[in-house]
């Protein structure tokens, strides 16, 4: 029983360490890697190797991790993939998202602050124009729904305001669903 | 081992035709392929390294993948050689052959004179 346990944390030390090793792999890759290294593992115990150092001899014979992902990199190019969002276009979206919040308590504050936005926006290459718009629109599309349904339809302010609430939220989370970096010439 | 770089570049060129060698005629799974080759003294010394490289012949299309069942466990992955990974094989195993002649003649004649 305990014999177990002890080849069990050994094989798990191990593919933890190969899949730590592979992270800098394509996704693709890394997981046909780890699934056929897995594979192989479980067939040795299937086919006896059960004591702790049964399972240490296979591990060894199997190489060190790192050997291992060398040979799935031999003649790949490692390409470092640029993140969708930079810091600089999350404080873009969160002006946007957040300043006109600020109006009760100073109107220059948010104004300035939503305007810092989008000069952020529209100077980030995350976005395509389109997206660009939709993430200009996000504040004055919610208070236009706030003024519909308090207009036309009497709603109470509540609602009205969490109607407004729903419609920027909804869009500033299509829009950082949205972001792209631009593709890469090489 | 003496000159142990050379070997390991050899070892690294000469093990995938290895690979497609054991594939002609039946398909194998990857840890029955991994068994007959760490059997052969020398060969390969690091058993790990083999599915990288089965993943690299498949992407280049010289051996194909099915996966079966099997009796005892998860199912396999069988690998099977393309006609582009027999006709791989059949290349290097010609210039293989020439180049063993060569470096044998010499090493030969080293010795004696």
């Amino acid at each position: 029983m305990n014999m177990e346990l002890d080849s069990d944390r050994l094989v798990d030390a191990y593919l933890n360490e190969l899949a730590t090793e592979a992270a800098a792999l394509p996704a693709g890759r890394r997981d046909e890697l780890l699934d056929d290294v897995k594979a192989h593992i479980a067939e040795a115990r299937a086919a006896g190797a059960t004591s702790e150092d049964e399972i240490r001899e296979i591990l060894q014979r199997l190489g060190r991790p790192s050997e291992i992902v060398a040979a799935a990199t031999d003649g790949l190019v490692e390409v470092e993939v640029p993140p969708r969002l930079r810091p600089w276009d999350f404080v873009a979206v969160g002006l946007l998202l957040l300043a006109p919040y600020l109006l009760s308590f100073s109107v220059i504050v948010a104004v300035v602050g939503w305007v810092i936005g989008l000069g952020m926006l529209w100077s980030s290459n995350r976005w395509t124009t389109l997206w660009k718009l939709i993430g200009t629109l996000s504040w004055p599309l919610g208070y236009a729904v706030a003024l519909a349904l308090d207009t036309f339809f009497q709603a109470p302010i509540g609602i009205s305001l969490a109607a407004d609430a729903l419609v920027s939220i909804a869009l500033t989370a299509a829009l950082v669903l949205n972001a792209r970096p631009p593709r890469q010439t090489s | 081992m003496v000159a142990e770089k050379v070997f390991t570049q050899l070892r690294r060129g000469t093990l995938e035709f290895c690979v497609l060698a054991l594939l002609q005629g039946e398909p194998r799974y990857g840890f029955e392929l991994v068994k007959a080759l760490g059997e052969v003294d020398g060969l390969v010394t690091t058993e790990g390294t083999i599915y990288p490289l089965l993943a690299r012949l498949r992407r280049e299309g010289l051996v194909e993948t099915s996966w079966q069942e099997s009796g005892s466990g998860p199912p396999r992955r069988y690998y099977t050689s393309t006609p582009e990974g027999s006709q791989a094989l059949a290349a290097f195993t010609a210039d293989w052959q020439r180049f063993c002649t060569s470096v044998d003649k010499i090493l030969q004649s080293g010795r004696r004179g």
